[in-house]
């Protein structure tokens, strides 16, 4: 087992009186799998990646990380980001070199590890480019690269394609996917879509509105093969798709009515 | 990129243009009230040409615009230098935040040249109380803009560096600072800025050289195209110099300007 969530507790530091944000969580994380954590927005599902992460400490409950607590971000773990979170004075290439430099790599080294993981994602040619002159798309790919020449065990992903256009966001899935199966990287995937949840994770974690506790565990026996044009006429797909679309609009309309 | 011939016309429409109709409404103006009250254009332009062919005069303009040049950028840098080590250490340390952020509300509208006085009581009349008023009146723009730079550093780019492995100092070096740095260039340009509006009114009390003290005693010696003149020369060289300054900065940050 690679994480644990044990019991986890989360509450707003200061004079929030309302409900945790997580309310006695628990959940394990196994080597090489790709989970998705899936509720609707103001779940708590971000702050329960953010605790994985080691950014923030539980108020209650522990959160384990190969057997040992989890106290502070380590490159163990490493993070993508809705927002992308580049580094815009650097360019391409020197964002995905960050981790890289923080290693004490020398400067050939990190450029051809960085080059090979721009490559992975597809951005060869984009290396030189800063931020700003780079698509949403782009942006996110280089994010992922970046995260990815660091070397992590266990990737936290939080709401990653949120912010791109449906199109870009499709294409993005099918090179997680191709990426997750190359690399067999452990990922933690927070969204609020049922469909991305169901194309891409193997077990989906329902979770429901403030207070964020566990709804359900769903299994996505969908195999390793999958195609986004099959899937979606796919009867076990779409099964799996109105089951967890049940799910979290029931807990979306809980909490707009509380 | 557009024809030499159209950035022409554009120098001519955006840059000359607008000039000569300033001139024109001043001799109008001069006209109407009187040479005493106000000098003409050209009367003022003829007075500049006169200094521009006399050495003697271009000797004088020269040693006190170097002066007012050396007052500005010596304050300025030590000012900037200054502001930097207090924005970075407010946003470090919580005692130095807490301690700091109380005294810096009230001090912001203080109009600095009213401290001109005091400092020549302390420092006497010449470079140092000159000098010494623009480093407190720069210093808190670049505090301010240096502290709230750091401040508004997104989250998620601080916690991408820690889980990319980032020391305490390489956060701070390789990720808060340039995330900084367009807001610490804004207060840069609004200190330099004030670091010539202090100069001049400074050494319009506090000096005996420099082109503040020049324009003040061009005035009582009753030489008013001169001290026109001076005036124009300094409002000429102020935009010059924040012009640079943009140019400068704006290629510095160009990461965070670069287009598609």
């Amino acid at each position: 087992m690679l994480a644990s969530i044990d019991g986890v507790t989360y509450r707003y530091e200061g004079a929030d009186a309302g409900p945790p944000v997580l309310q006695n969580v628990s959940f394990d994380v196994s080597e090489g799998e790709f989970v998705a954590i899936l509720g609707p927005s103001g779940c708590g599902k971000s702050t329960l990646l953010y605790l994985l992460g080691g950014f923030l400490q539980p108020t209650m409950g522990a959160i384990r990380y190969r057997g040992e607590g989890v106290r502070a971000p380590s490159r163990e773990r490493g993070i993508v980001f809705q927002d992308f979170a580049l580094f815009d004075w650097r360019t391409a290439m020197q964002n995905v070199e960050f981790g890289l430099e923080c290693l004490g790599l020398e400067a050939n080294e990190r450029r051809r590890r960085a080059g090979a993981m721009l490559e992975l994602v597809g951005l060869s040619g984009a290396a030189d480019k800063f931020p700003r002159q780079l698509s949403g798309g782009m942006k996110q790919r280089v994010a992922i690269a970046r995260s990815l020449a660091a070397e992590p065990a266990l990737l936290l992903m939080d709401e990653p394609f949120a912010a791109l256009d449906a199109l870009t966001r499709d294409t993005l899935q099918d090179e997680l996917r191709r990426i997750w199966i190359a690399t067999r990287k452990t990922i933690v995937f927070v969204t609020h879509s049922v469909e991305e949840a169901a194309y891409l994770s193997q077990r989906v974690i329902v979770m429901t509105a403030r207070p964020g506790e566990i709804q359900a565990f769903v299994d996505i026996p969908l195999g390793e093969a999958r195609e986004r044009d099959t899937l979606l006429k796919d009867e076990r797909f779409i099964d799996l798709r109105h089951r967890l679309g049940v799910m979290v609009r029931r807990s979306a309309r809980a909490s707009e009515a509380a | 990129m557009p024809t030499a011939a159209a950035r022409a016309v554009k120098f001519v429409r955006d840059g000359l243009l607008p000039l000569a109709v300033l001139a024109g409404l001043w001799q109008l103006a001069s006209g109407i009230v009187g040479e005493e009250t106000l000098p003409s254009f050209t009367a003022v332009a003829r007075a500049l040409l006169g200094s521009a062919l006399s050495a003697e005069r271009l000797d004088l303009l020269e040693e006190n615009f170097l002066a007012t040049v050396f007052r500005i950028y010596a304050g300025l840098v030590l000012g900037t230098m200054l502001g930097l080590a207090i924005g970075f250490a407010m946003a470090r340390f919580s005692a130095v935040e807490d301690c700091l952020n109380p005294i810096l509300a009230p001090l912001y509208p203080i109009p600095k040249p009213a401290l001109v006085p005091l400092f020549v009581m302390w420092l006497g009349i010449g470079h140092a109380s000159v000098v010494a008023v623009i480093v407190i009146g720069t210093l808190l723009p670049i505090v301010v803009n240096t502290y709230r730079g750091i401040r508004a550093v997104p989250q998620s780019k601080v916690w991408s560096a820690r889980s990319l492995g980032a020391s305490e100092a390489r956060l701070w070096r390789a990720v808060l600072l340039p995330g900084a740095l367009p807001q610490i260039v804004n207060g840069f340009r609004i200190a330099h800025n004030l670091a010539v509006v202090i100069a001049i009114a400074a050494e319009l009390v506090a000096s005996q050289k420099g082109m503040g003290f020049l324009i003040g005693d061009f005035g009582a010696a009753g030489a008013y195209d001169m001290m026109f003149g001076m005036v124009v020369v300094v409002v000429f060289v102020v935009a010059a110099l924040d012009r640079a300054v943009v140019w400068g900065t704006d290629r510095m940050l160009h990461w965070h300007y670069a287009a598609r």
